[in-house]
């Protein structure tokens, strides 16, 4: 989930892009977050997930190849982060979302048996939850793609941000802005879901486009540093501590510009238990120094034709016209590398 | 203060140009001993790098350093009325801008606005190439412009003593082999055996945006490295240098 930054984000903070023009960058994908949003928006008319014949969710697979065929075709240079040993103060945060799927799943159940089929695709993306094999299947993937992969020592939108920040890569991508916090100089939001997207619960179609936040320029409009815009977050609250109740972003913003840091606040009674130093610190730790690794010699190699289509036309099912056409897309024309390699 | 005048408005015309085909808007850097503009193309696949000495003037006055920023297709619409011969004069002028005089017999002046620049310094790319060779101008565009009939793209390779350029595709194939007895070459060094694809289309628009009357250009690239061509103004140091990113195949 991230913490929630939106309202600090204005639209003049986001510059909003074609596909086209990311041409020859290369960019680190959280991939938990990228695989989850293909799980919960790739889905039948009943809102039941793709599966296979032998009924494995291939939703996941559906899109993690056909969006990354879009980016190599366009010369986008992609590496997927997936997440390692979660933060131990994020037990709680896992706990509470699997309680949400669950109730989403009963209430998902509930609308079958009416046949709700509104209802039924509400529900079921909600209880949508990323299984280890899923993840196993992803890496697989891309394996076979020749699209790098990075295991992440821990929270994987933290080594995609370090590795942005680094220059390992241009600009790090998630729907979350927890990667500003983490470090990355660029995020770059919408990519795993651009296109026409239906709003939810609406008959309306949108068009999403990738967008770019610079964290510099962000960090200079309010006149604060990145350890202050984390103090910000940990008051309105993150997935590693609950945020202080009544403290939304704009208060916190405006808190942290006024006394500087947390523990300087006087005007919130209570902070001090709320947030105790002990929190604070490990908080702002998983922000700031957070467990990362350095990775080297990343390599896009040709992808394997004959092994995409044994894994995913004959073990799942996929049309094997379809995989070959999209295969042929990136066979046309090579991609074109960026100067910055050798700055 | 600053006043720069010159003669050669064909450089002016390669300059402008080169940077056409990869910018909307250039900063030229006036320093007291010479123009320098480094810039890349929005995709960071191309990048130009020109240093202009004041000898190479025919007058150079500047008393400071000064970034200019203008838009591209104004500054071409200037240069556009300046023929070959007449002489051209660059000032400040009042209000953020600046004043090109094109003088022969009767005297044109141009004003335009200076861009607010959000110009940042880039550095150029720092690769050891494996490769070099110096080929007459007009022969590298003829062996790009042979690859162009099959390939937009074109696999360069060195050799001791032999530079080859091939073109391929579903069309066809083309293969142009030089070596140092090829009246077009002047010098091909290999370090190291070294081959590595770019975009046809990349070099030929720097290429073309050359001033035909120049002799030689230096060519220098790498295994899977950016390839760097460098075009002399004069024979007094001021160049204009083009690199090109790899293509990743």
């Amino acid at each position: 989930m991230g913490v929630d930054l939106s309202p600090l984000i204005d639209e003049d903070d986001k510059e909003k892009v074609e596909l086209d023009s990311l041409n020859s960058r290369k960019l680190s994908i959280d991939g938990y977050n990228a695989l989850y949003q293909f799980l919960t928006t790739i889905r039948g008319e009943d809102g039941s997930p793709l599966m296979d014949s032998q009924g494995r969710i291939t939703s996941h697979l559906s899109g993690l190849f056909y969006r990354t065929i879009n980016f190599l075709e366009k010369g986008i240079r992609v590496v997927y982060v997936f997440d390692g040993k979660p933060p131990e103060l994020k037990a709680k945060e896992i706990e509470e979302r699997q309680r949400t799927r669950e109730e989403a799943l009963k209430m998902y159940e509930e609308a079958r048996t009416q046949g709700n089929v509104e209802l039924m695709k509400k529900y079921s993306s909600r209880a949508a939850s990323l299984k280890n094999y899923m993840v196993q299947d992803a890496k697989r993937l891309l394996d076979l793609l020749g699209v790098p992969w990075v295991q992440a020592p821990s929270e994987g939108e933290a080594q995609a941000a370090y590795m942005a920040m680094k220059g390992i890569v241009w600009g790090s991508v998630s729907q979350d802005y927890d990667s500003l916090l983490f470090g990355s100089p660029r995020l770059v939001r919408n990519l795993t879901v651009s296109g026409k997207r239906k709003l939810p619960g609406k008959d309306i179609y949108i068009d999403i486009s990738p967008e770019i936040i610079e964290t510099p320029r962000l960090l200079e409009k309010y006149g604060i540093t990145r350890e202050q815009l984390v103090d910000v977050a940990i008051l309105i609250g993150t997935d590693f501590n609950i945020g202080v109740k009544g403290i939304g972003p704009k208060t916190a913003l405006k808190l942290i510009k006024k006394y500087g840091r947390i523990e300087e606040i006087t005007e919130v009674p209570g902070l001090k238990e709320l947030l105790p130093e002990s929190v604070l610190n490990e908080v702002r730790g998983i922000f700031l120094k957070p467990n990362v690794t350095d990775v080297e010699g990343l390599e896009w190699k040709q992808a394997d034709e004959e092994g995409l289509v044994e894994f995913l036309c004959n073990e799942r099912n996929f049309s094997e016209e379809r995989v070959r056409n999209a295969l042929r897309r990136i066979k046309k024309r090579p991609a074109t590398g960026a100067l910055d390699e050798w700055f | 203060m600053l006043r720069v005048v010159t003669k050669d408005i064909e450089l002016w015309n390669t300059v402008v140009k080169a940077a056409s085909a990869l910018l909307e808007e250039i900063a030229l850097e006036f320093h007291p001993d010479r123009i320098t503009m480094r810039s890349m193309d929005p995709s960071h696949i191309a990048m130009l790098n020109l240093d202009w000495l004041a000898q190479s003037f025919d007058e150079y006055s500047c008393d400071g350093e000064y970034v200019l920023a203008l838009r591209i297709e104004d500054l071409e619409n200037v240069i556009k009325r300046a023929s070959r011969g007449e002489s051209m004069e660059i000032t400040l002028g009042e209000g953020n801008t600046i004043v090109f005089k094109v003088s022969d017999g009767y005297e044109k002046e141009y004003t335009l606005h200076i861009l607010e620049s959000a110009h940042t310094a880039i550095p150029v790319p720092k690769v050891s190439f494996a490769a070099k060779f110096v080929i007459t101008l007009k022969g590298f565009r003829d062996a790009l412009d042979d690859i162009s009939t099959v390939s937009d793209q074109v696999n360069i390779k060195a050799e001791q003593g032999r530079i080859t350029m091939i073109g391929s595709s579903e069309y066809g194939n083309v293969k142009v082999t030089m070596t140092t007895s090829t009246p077009d070459i002047k010098e091909i060094t290999v370090q190291d055996q070294a081959s590595s694809s770019y975009s046809v289309e990349y070099l030929q628009k720097f290429v073309k945006s050359l001033k035909s009357g120049l002799d030689f250009i230096t060519v220098e690239f790498g295994s899977r490295l950016p390839i760097k061509v460098q075009a002399a103004f004069d024979d007094k140091g001021s160049k204009f240098e083009y690199y090109l990113a790899p293509r990743l195949d």
